[in-house]
């Protein structure tokens, strides 16, 4: 009796350890893993500002205007590019009899074009 | 004896415990034995059950009551030595990256000549008996060269040199160089800031919080950089200073300095190109001030709107004389004063003003004292030491007093947007924040300036900073330097100050030129129509998309005829004018 008690006690204190270093060392491996995953965000961090100093430097107005005129042609905008909608001509009045439908009176409104006339699209 | 402890050999199996009876003495003491060994092995049991409950408690269920600990110190995140400056819009204008430098121990280091002659298989540019001499030489510290490339680094690293050592630090750089020199300013090898706002906010940068965000935006600032040096350039001048300000705010959005340097490499710092000409040069700026006698006057009642003055004769006083430059030889009427820039008008305008009154408004507008910018370099103003008549007529346009381009520039904020002065500032005001102005000239004086300011733009000296599409006002200046007492003719400034969209104000642009000199386009004249006007027309175009103002007119292709004008249509003229600013403030509500 007292030989099976002693056996299930060494068998659960040999269980026990298992467990308590298994937990140990998981914990340590973590551990380990949080400082060199922490090491790696700092260093990350430091290449991101590295990179705003970069792209800064990329943005600077006066190397953008350079490329911008030799590459793609533009030049700043002039106000004659620049509009507003109140300036725009009205929009003529929808009417439905009107032969080509409301295209052609826009065309019409526009003056110049003169309509194709359609005949209807259901025949 | 032998019958108690009898032994069956054949009822017992191997494995099977010896019975063994025992009486008397020796059973107690067994017994007691036996106990004592179940009580020790029951607080055993006990302990070890506690602890296995423990571990399966910790390690199988969630809520184990492990206290959730945030580890601060050691999560913090990484910032550099010296904090960012950025502009209005967030863009980094200056910067602290991490850099290598290299040093020599002379105590580690074998053989100094090899390693000098090994080095510089590096670092070829290094002089060879300065090398010997910092290996070899006393001491334990010798700087050999200061932020290298990651390349150089690895490099020397690969030379295997005992007694060479790197040391890790930082160093300022400046993304967008020259652009915004002399308001970043500079910062020593030690990491102070030695000029501009490096040395203004040195604490606030090396808390290293938060970044420091400027009213400045790039943008603007590189168009104001770049036609201001077209005109530099082109009219062959020492330099020049432009200004952008919000005259909402007193915001700065664009103060430029020519000529200037690169902050990146200490090497362009030559001369006297680190003088900032925007803030700290104080000039006599000439007919630009013509905008604060006729303010003073309006405002304070001693001439109204379609009053004059007689212009037709030179004015004598003492040894000097006040003429025009272009003279109309007639009575002038306050409009006309300013668009043909009469100093005889001015003159007498002033004297009706009072030296006191004069002083007292020019006071108001912050001539008299140097500006509170949070900037190291400000210039304090020249005034004189005893106001008399002749100072001021002479101070009525813009001689015998010397301002700052950031003088000018504010107080012609003030005179446009409704009459209150707001304290220039370089940083970047939070929406939100409470503004803190002072309320100098009346609503209705403000509201007659922009009109006469849109009268000199459309039909006077500031012609050519037109923009199609855009109401621009502003006011020409062109004053004589002067050179040991006395005046030289051809060592001019030459300034336009102009505000837009005339209509609703929101920006202020300010160009001086310093000494330009004629050129054949434009007729060998260099004053501030020619030289300053065009370069703030041009700003002017390219901010205004930017800064999302949109023209007014849309139908307005072609500059309009070059009529000369006469009374009557002048003060139509004028009249218009002032009930569009007014209709326009009122729609604008």
């Amino acid at each position: 009796m007292i030989r099976q008690t002693t056996l299930l006690a060494v068998i659960l204190a040999a269980a026990l350890s298992v467990i308590l270093f298994g937990v140990k060392y998981q914990v340590q491996d973590l551990e380990g893993e949080l400082t060199s995953i922490e090491r790696g965000i700092l260093n990350e961090e430091r290449a991101i500002h590295v990179l705003h100093a970069e792209w800064a430097h990329l943005n600077d107005p006066k190397r953008l205007r350079v490329l911008a005129e030799r590459y793609l042609g533009l030049a700043p905008i002039a106000p004659i590019q620049l509009g507003r909608f109140d300036a725009l001509p009205d929009r003529p009045a929808f009417d439905e009899n009107q032969e080509g439908g409301p295209r052609a009176m826009s065309l019409a409104a526009a003056g110049g074009a003169t309509p194709v006339v359609s005949h209807g699209s259901t025949r | 004896m032998s019958d108690d402890s009898q032994l069956c050999l054949t009822d017992r199996k191997p494995w099977e415990t010896r019975r063994v009876h025992l009486d008397g003495v020796r059973k107690q003491a067994l017994e007691t034995g036996r106990n004592r060994v179940v009580v020790t092995a029951a607080v055993f049991a006990l302990a070890f059950a506690v602890v296995s409950t423990r571990l399966v408690g910790l390690t199988v269920m969630d809520q184990a009551g492990e206290p959730q600990v945030v580890r601060h110190s050691e999560t913090r995140s990484w910032t550099a030595e010296r904090a960012d400056i950025r502009d209005r819009n967030g863009v980094v204008l200056a910067t602290s990256l991490p850099t290598v430098s290299l040093y020599a121990d002379p105590r580690e280091v074998l053989d100094p000549i090899s390693a000098a002659a090994r080095l510089r298989t590096v670092l070829p540019d290094l002089d060879r008996q300065d090398v010997i001499a910092k290996l070899s030489g006393p001491g334990r510290f010798n700087w050999i060269r200061r932020n290298l490339t990651p390349t150089q680094q690895y490099d020397i690293n690969r030379l295997g040199i005992p007694g060479l050592q790197f040391q890790h630090s930082d160093r300022r750089v400046y993304p967008h160089g020259r652009t915004a020199a002399h308001l970043l300013g500079l910062t020593d090898l030690d990491g102070l800031g030695i000029a501009g706002v490096e040395q203004a906010f040195d604490d606030h940068l090396r808390d290293r919080v938060k970044p420091l965000n400027l009213s400045i935006d790039i943008r603007l600032q590189a168009i104001v950089r770049q036609e201001l040096m077209a005109a530099v350039d082109e009219f062959r001048a020492a330099g020049g200073a432009g200004l952008v300000l919000d005259v909402n705010t007193g915001e700065t959005l664009a103060m430029v300095s020519l000529p200037d340097f690169d902050p990146n490499s200490a090497d362009t710092l030559q001369g006297d190109v680190g003088f900032n000409r925007a803030t700290k040069g104080v000039y006599e700026m000439g007919s630009t001030f013509k905008l604060f006698t006729a303010a003073m006057a309006l405002d304070a009642g001693t001439v109204a709107i379609d009053g004059g003055y007689d212009a037709s004769k030179p004015i004598r006083v003492a040894r000097f004389t006040i003429h025009d430059s272009h003279p109309e030889n007639r009575w002038l009427s306050v409009p006309e004063i300013l668009i043909h820039s009469s100093n005889i008008g001015a003159a007498k305008m002033a004297l009706d003003i009072g030296s006191e009154t004069q002083r007292r408004y020019l006071g108001r507008f912050g001539m008299l004292n140097a500006l509170p910018v949070e900037l190291p370099e400000v210039g304090r103003p020249l005034v004189p030491a005893h106001w008399r008549e002749i100072n001021t007529m002479t101070i009525s346009y813009g001689h015998g007093i010397a301002v700052s381009p950031l003088h000018l520039a504010s107080a012609v904020g003030a005179l446009v947007n409704g009459g209150i002065r707001y304290s220039p500032t370089i940083l970047k005001h939070e929406a939100g924040n409470p503004m803190a102005g002072e309320q100098v000239i009346s609503q209705a004086t403000s509201r007659k300036m922009r009109g006469l300011m849109e009268l000199v733009v459309q039909q006077g000296t500031g012609k050519n900073a037109r923009v199609a599409g855009y109401r621009i006002g502003g006011k020409t200046g062109t004053a004589e330097q002067q050179v040991d007492g006395r005046y030289v003719r051809k060592k001019l400034i030459s300034s336009f100050v102009g505000a837009f969209p005339m209509e609703n104000p929101r920006y202020v642009v300010l160009a001086v030129v310093d000494e330009p000199h004629g050129i054949k386009r434009t007729f060998n004249y260099a004053g501030g129509g020619w030289v300053a006007a065009p370069a703030v027309g041009r700003i002017i175009e390219r901010m205004a998309p930017l800064m999302g103002v949109a023209p007014t007119f849309i139908e307005e292709r072609t500059k309009p005829k070059n009529t000369k004008p006469t009374r009557g249509t002048l003060l139509v003229a004028l009249r218009a004018a002032i009930d569009d600013a007014r209709e326009a403030r009122g729609a604008s509500r």
